[in-house]
């Protein structure tokens, strides 16, 4: 099923040489574009789209793929298969992600998450991760990605990108994934071909279990949007934004009375606002 | 002078101090109220859907600020938009909300609100809490922004994991007008054209 989610490459040995230029060259241009990332006249808070066009062109392929294989193959992987077992092959890949958690848990400094990831890890390896006895005992599953890890040290998003089959990003996570890649031991386990057929798999059974257990909400989402390009757009900041801080609150910014979301300043409620004239717009 | 200053000055961070954190109780027995009535609302096992959207849009508007909201969610452009513009548009966000959230009525399994805390942001309190989901999947953690009117608090916000619903709406708004030639009366008819199509699917 690779191949129908990836660029195929041949099946030769020197696919591994291709594939390697392949994200060195993705990982130059995304270098390359963060540098140029200078968004002058946004709102606060405004996602950087200047490639919006193209993004959106990408956003329709991917849309069609969702509604004609996607949907569909995650409505009868949750309708068929037992919840005990698809909780099984969540905890597998929680679990094989394991060692590039950890890593972005040192590289962010943060050394109790740091010792959460490697006792889960250890704690699940009895059963090769698919039984997750760790959240159990207390320690609780939290992603890490090197995109966050550049953003705890102070990278902005830069460009946002709709990735093809992936979805949203922006050069700062992608370059993200292209570093998680390189980190992860499984990339460099096995001959070239099963290594590659095994990183497609787990990509795409991710996604199919992620599309399962958000179903109705990603459904709901698109039912009630209406520009859900632009909805997806935002919600990838916020959510991104939050992880790199890892749910907890924004710092607050300067502003007349400090609180945690600027933007919120403009709010003027009803009671002190006799007319509905002119109220204080942004300042472009 | 130093004593007394210092007297002065502890005496009125006592009652300053006492004084939000009773604002911030308030605000957490705002929302759990808000809990229980909509929950109420939802499991009521005699009244029809249309009889639910009429309670439900009443709920709504007592406890959310929605024409502030509104007129928050056009930003810029609200002042492009001519009286009968902003009418219809307040009408068809009003009516785009309720069906919603209305049509996820049916969808509920016995999920529960715990309200965990409060603090003051700004102007604004924050009241957090969780959805518990009774059948074992993770909470999901709810942050209510609240503005104080008189004695009464109302919603102008509501994060799901950290992602406002006010602000994703902002966006998309501004994006949608953007992409329209700045047309507020795209808006509408993009609300009014996706409220017949959740008409049509649920009822």
């Amino acid at each position: 099923m690779g191949g129908v989610f990836w660029p195929r490459f041949g099946s030769k040995k020197k696919d591994s040489i291709r594939m390697r230029r392949f994200f060195a060259t993705t990982f130059l241009a995304a270098a390359l574009l963060s540098g140029c990332a200078a968004p002058g006249e946004l709102d606060e808070g405004e996602v950087y789209d200047p490639i919006e066009p193209a993004n959106r062109m990408v956003f329709a392929v991917n849309e069609t793929i969702d509604t004609f294989v996607l949907q569909p193959t995650a409505f009868v992987y949750k309708e068929t298969i037992p919840a005990p077992v698809r909780d099984m092959v969540r905890s597998f890949l929680d679990w094989v992600r394991s060692p590039v958690i950890l890593v972005n848990d040192i590289l962010q400094s943060d050394w109790a998450a740091a010792e959460i990831t490697a006792s889960r890890f250890v704690a699940n390896a009895p059963m090769f991760g698919f039984v997750d006895n760790a959240t159990g005992l207390g320690l609780v599953h939290r992603d890490e990605d090197f995109g966050q890890t550049l953003g705890v040290w102070g990278t902005e998003g830069g460009i946002y990108i709709m990735l093809p089959l992936l979805g949203p990003s922006n050069t700062r996570d992608t370059v993200g994934r292209v570093v998680d890649y390189f980190m992860d031991p499984t990339t460099y386990i096995g001959d070239d071909d099963a290594n590659f057929n095994y990183q497609i798999s787990r990509r795409a059974v991710d996604g199919i279990d992620f599309r399962a257990r958000n179903y109705e909400v990603i459904n709901d989402l698109k039912a009630t949007s209406v520009d859900y390009y632009a909805r997806v757009r935002t919600i990838y900041q916020q959510a991104r934004n939050s992880a790199i801080r890892n749910g907890a609150p924004a710092p607050s910014v300067p502003s007349v009375v400090p609180n945690s979301s600027g933007e919120f300043d403009e709010f003027v409620p009803s009671s002190s606002d006799e007319q509905t004239g002119s109220k204080p717009a942004a300042s472009d | 002078m130093g004593a007394i200053a210092r007297i002065v000055l502890v005496a009125a961070v006592l009652v300053v101090g006492s004084r939000a954190s009773l604002a911030e109780s308030g605000a957490e027995n705002f929302i759990r109220t808000l809990a229980d009535r909509a929950l109420s609302l939802v499991t009521e096992p005699s009244a029809s859907m249309p009889e639910k959207r009429v309670r439900f849009d009443a709920l709504l508007n007592e406890t959310f600020d929605m024409p502030a909201i509104g007129r928050f969610l056009l930003g810029r452009y609200w002042p492009l938009a001519t009286q009968e513009q902003r009418e219809a548009y307040l009408k068809a966000f009003n009516e785009n909300i309720v069906y919603t959230y209305t049509n996820r009525f049916n969808s509920y399994s016995g999920q529960t609100l715990s309200v965990d805390g409060s603090r003051e942001d700004g102007q604004f309190v924050i009241v957090t809490s969780r959805i518990i989901d009774p059948n074992g999947g993770p909470p999901v953690v709810l942050d209510w922004r609240l503005v104080k009117t008189g004695d009464d608090y109302k919603v102008i916000d509501l994060k799901i994991e950290d992602v406002s619903m006010s602000i994703t709406l902002r966006r998309e708004y501004a994006s949608l007008i953007e992409n329209n030639g700045r047309s507020v009366q795209a808006l509408i008819d993009a609300l009014n054209k996706s409220m017949a199509t959740l008409k049509a699917r649920n009822s």
